[in-house]
Formats: structure tokens, sequence, C-alpha cells
């Protein structure tokens, strides 16, 4: 059973640059997908690599070019905005800058309370109750709810949009980098805190990232993309050193192993060999 | 909020000590002597003796400082001193006055609302569209006509042509539709220029977009989102041309014949009629201070973050 099938997804995109008329940047190539419910799909690549393109695809505030993505039966590309709102109530997102993914001018509490108020007719004071306990499971407090964004840390308010993220009980959430621009150890907690989340909900995740520690830690399979498609995917994320593709190769070297000692050779000079490759 | 409030009402006490004083000193660099004035709109010959005799009377031979005091004491009691061609007390005139010029003010914030704020959010909204087009037409005549001239044309339209309104006067609310229309046209243009762009600015927020990729409505997305912290900038303008209406009044009181304060004040000036003037600069400046307080205490709701005195704590 699957709950998201992505099918021959391609996107492309035209930079316009005035006097030197248009180009066109492919985003996506042909991408195809499928996440089952509970299941944590990593999918890694460098910046530009086209990973938070296919989030947003997904997300349904892009459309495609060509291309099917089935999330319960429906297929995203081909609705209309109301119709996706629908949707939307168990397909939520988390991304990397929490700061600009808040309003600044509304209290924790309104944050949160947010999605709620939005699909659900409940009194102010399940309301209320709803958001302590929401606070409570991502590990703040309940006097939390009264601060604004900007008298919270980078890691804290992140925890404060997984909260808004979860209050629905979706089935499916994106995680666009969701930890990238935060601190080690706050990293460590967030990942942690996915992770349980994901088990106690039996949340399905489409975690975005460059980092494959993070990835490692926190999925079941494994995409790899390069320049918008996908190049190797792998059903079993503790077998990631049966990574075959060039590409995969060099992620893994980039990678900081625990010890200097440890690290695998990184590849150099025959990049022209090794775009040929790929294509 | 009350500990906000309470900063921002004793910050204004030194602002309206210094209006005081230099209202009070504008009268002092006056070319003319108050008491030569005295004399000749009371049409006494003007001799040495006549002026020194009146120097006196008015306490015009006093230190200068003992002179502001002493006026300062008069008009924290609200006396003002009596017109110099009425010998009226001044403030009393000035009260007369003032209810047709209210009137008018108030009939144009009101009418800069109700246009401005449903034409700049549609103007937003349909970004481009047809009425986004006419909207920016609207902005560009309002910001380029002047007042006076716009309130001749009105006059020649509807009173003297179609014969739908009165030419002048201010008894009925039908005399205030042709001079708050005036009087409205350039703020209210500006208003929905200013309220266009910040919604602009707001609608290419992050938050936003990710408003709508979670499935909030769009109602709830443009009224919590994106209104509300349009509005802040728009607020500023507003109060800032509140107080520009009641100057602006004096042209078109003119212009349509209102017998509200503007009019009395340009006789005051022609005649040098210091106390009035003095008192008119003195009220327009604490209206103006009051209302600026006002827009203030509107910011403090609108951003939670000034009002906590928080902005520079923020992490970004």
């Amino acid at each position: 059973m699957t709950l998201l099938l992505i099918r021959n997804v391609s996107k492309t995109y035209t930079l316009n640059q005035g006097w030197q008329g248009r180009k066109a940047i492919t985003a996506l190539q042909n991408v195809s997908l499928t996440i089952s419910p509970g299941c944590c799909l990593g999918l890694v690549g460098e910046s530009g690599s086209g990973k938070s393109t296919l989030g947003r695809v997904t997300l349904g505030l892009e459309k495609p070019d060509s291309g099917e993505i089935w999330f319960q039966g429906k297929d995203i590309s081909r609705l209309k905005n109301n119709e996706l709102n629908a949707l939307r109530r168990d397909m939520q997102v988390v991304f990397q800058d929490s700061f600009s993914a808040v309003n600044p001018q509304l209290k924790a509490r309104e944050i949160i309370a947010e999605p709620i108020n939005n699909y659900l007719r409940i009194s102010p004071t399940e309301t209320r109750d709803r958001v302590a306990q929401l606070l409570e499971k991502v590990g703040l407090t309940a006097a939390d709810a009264e601060k604004y964004p900007h008298q919270f840390s980078g890691g804290q308010l992140q925890r404060i949009t997984i909260a808004r993220a979860i209050a629905l009980n979706p089935k499916f959430i994106v995680l666009d980098e969701p930890v990238a621009s935060l601190d080690m150890t706050i990293q460590a907690q967030i990942l942690d805190l996915l992770l349980s989340l994901k088990r106690e909900f039996n949340l399905a995740y489409l975690f975005i990232s460059h980092d494959l520690a993070a990835v490692s830690f926190i999925s079941d399979a494994l995409a790899v993309m390069y320049e918008g498609a996908i190049v190797e995917h792998l059903g079993d994320v503790n077998r990631m050193s049966e990574l075959q593709h060039p590409y995969s190769i060099r992620l893994m070297a980039s990678q900081l192993p625990a010890h200097p000692r440890y690290r695998l050779p990184i590849l150099h000079g025959d990049d022209n060999g090794f775009q040929r490759s790929i294509s | 909020m009350q500990h906000y409030i309470v900063r921002r009402i004793l910050q204004l006490i030194p602002v309206l000590l210094g209006i005081s004083l230099i209202t009070f000193l504008l009268i002092q660099l006056m070319p003319s002597d108050p008491a030569i004035v005295v004399l000749r709109v009371n049409q006494v010959p003007v001799t040495e003796a006549a002026i020194a005799a009146m120097r006196e009377r008015l306490g015009l031979n006093r230190p200068l400082p003992i002179q502001y005091f002493d006026w300062l004491w008069h008009v924290l009691h609200l006396d003002f001193g009596n017109s110099y061609v009425t010998g009226e007390p001044v403030l009393q005139e000035v009260l007369h006055y003032a209810p047709v010029t209210l009137k008018l003010t108030c009939f144009t914030a009101i009418l800069i609302l109700l246009i401005a704020l449903p034409a700049g959010i549609l103007a937003a909204l349909y970004k481009n569209s047809m009425f986004d087009q006419m909207s920016r037409m609207f902005a560009y005549t309002g910001t380029a006509i002047p007042s006076f001239w716009l309130g001749f044309l009105l006059i020649y339209l509807f009173s003297l042509k179609l014969k739908l309104f009165p030419v002048m006067g201010s008894g009925t609310l039908a005399h205030f539709v042709l001079p708050a229309i005036t009087l409205a046209w350039g703020p209210a243009a500006i208003c929905t220029r200013l309220l266009r762009s910040s919604m602009l600015d707001s609608l290419s927020q992050n938050y936003v977009l990710y408003a709508r990729a979670r499935g909030v409505f769009e109602r709830m997305v443009i009224g919590q989102h994106v209104f509300k912290n349009a509005l802040l900038p728009v607020v500023t303008f507003f109060g800032l041309s509140f107080a520009h209406l009641l100057s602006g009044a004096v042209i078109v009181e003119n212009v349509f014949a209102l017998p509200g304060v503007g009019r009395f004040m340009v006789k005051a000036i022609l005649s040098r009629d210091y106390p009035v003037i003095q008192c008119f600069v003195c009220l327009s400046a604490f209206l103006f201070v009051s209302v600026n307080l006002i827009v203030d205490l509107v910011y403090g709701y609108l951003d939670p973050r000034i009002r906590l005195g928080g902005v520079n704590e923020s992490a970004h």
C-alpha cells in the first residue's frame, strides 16, 4: 500500500535573462517515488539538485509540467486549490527557516492553533487544551504559548512549527531541511523528536536533506538526487554502503567520519567522466 | 499595554512644552510690534505715548522668561487671552468655529477609509488587472490636482450644472459632501497605493506561501497574515494626514465658504491677531500630537513586538 506515489514528474523553469533571452532550467526530470504509510523516505542531493522543487511540487505549491502525483487516491497535479485544501489536512510541512515560516505578530498559541481553527470547529477551551498538549509533545511548556516568535531560539521555534504540523494528526509531512540551520546538539534533539513522533502517530515523512548522517538516522528508504533526476534508490537505509552511483559515492565520501582515519577517498579530477556516466 | 500607554503619554510632556515655547517665541520674532497692531485695529492714533501705554497694558515690558511663564500659566488654565480685534476670549471664538472644521475633518477621514481600504485590498489581490490600472489613474490624478482647483471643478459640475449640492454654507450634511471629496481625494489616493504595495509585500512573505501550503483557507490567509501586517504603514500615513487635513481645511473652507476655524484663522493672520494665531497653533499641535499618540497605540495593538519593546532582541 502506498500513501504517496510520484510518477514521471518533470518540471522546467524558464529564467528570463533580459536581453540575453530566456534560459530553460530543468529542475526535475522523470522523477518517480513512492512512500508507504509510516515510512520515511530520505531525499539527498546537493544544493540545486531539485530536491526542494520536488517537495514544493508534492505539496501542490507548484504544478509539474508532466507526470502524476497521487496522494490518498487523488492526483494532486490536476486538483484546483480549493480541492487541494481538503487533502492538505493530511499533508503538512516543516521548512528549514522557521523564522520566516511563522507570522512574527502571532503568539505561539495562535501559530499552533491555526490549523485547528482552519479545519475543525471546536471550542476555544478545547483548542487551548489541544495546544497545551501539542507544546508538551514537542518538548516545550504551556508557558511558552504566550510568547512571540522572536522570543524563541531557532530550535524552539522549529519545535513550534513541528507542533503546528502535527496538530491535525496528518498522515504525511514534508520535512524540507528541518535541521540544516540548527546547532549540532539541537539537530540531534529535533531528529529524536521527529523520530518519536513518527513512531507514535505512524507518520510518513519525505525528509529532504543534504546531510547523510541525519538521513540515515531517521529514514527507512533513501533516494539520491542529482541534477533533477533520481540517480539511485535504496530500499533499506542501513545498506548505505551498497550505493553504487558515482555521485552517491562522492556524496558519502564528503561526509565527515567520526575519526579522520576512516575518511573515504574523495574522487578528484574526473568530473567530466563523472558527468558522462550519469547521462 | 498599560505601561506602554503611560510611557507614551509621559513622553508627550516635553514635546508639548517645546511647542508652547516655539509658539510663544514666534510672536516675539514677528516684524510688527503687537502694541502697534492693537492700536491700529482699535483705530487709536499711533503715538509714542499710546504705544508705551499699550506695551505696559499687554505686559510686553517684562523680561521674556517671565512673559513666557505667565502666558504658559494662563494657557494651562485654557486662557489664551483676548482677541486684539474683537476683545473676546480667544478660546471661545475658536471653539465657536471648531464644530464645522471637526465635522469636515471627520467626514473626510471616514471617506478616505471607505475608499482606500477596499480599493487598496482589491488592487493588491488583482494586481495589474483593469481595476488596479483604474486605481492607479485615480491615485495619479488625486495627487496631481491641487485641492482648491478640484474644489472649483466640483462646484462647477455638481452645484452649478447638475444642481445636486449647495454651492456654499454649512447648514446640512449635503453642504459637506463636496468639501469632503475635495479634501479626501489626495490622501485617499496615496492611502490606496500604500495599502496596495504593503499588501503585495506581505503576500510575498514566506509564511504566507507556507500558510497556503498547509491548507489555510484563503480568507484567513488574507485576513490574518496579509491585511493586518499590511496595515502598519497605512496607519502611520493616516495619522499624519489627519493632521494635514486640519491645515488643508483652511483652503477648502475658503473655497466652499464654510464658516470653520480655517477661514477664521486666515482672517486672524491678515489682521495680525496674535493671540488667535497662538491659540490655533497650540491647539493644532495638541491635536496632531494626540492623533499620533493614538496611532502609536494602534501600532502597539497591530504589532505586539513594538509594545513589548523586543524587536531588537530578535535572533534575526
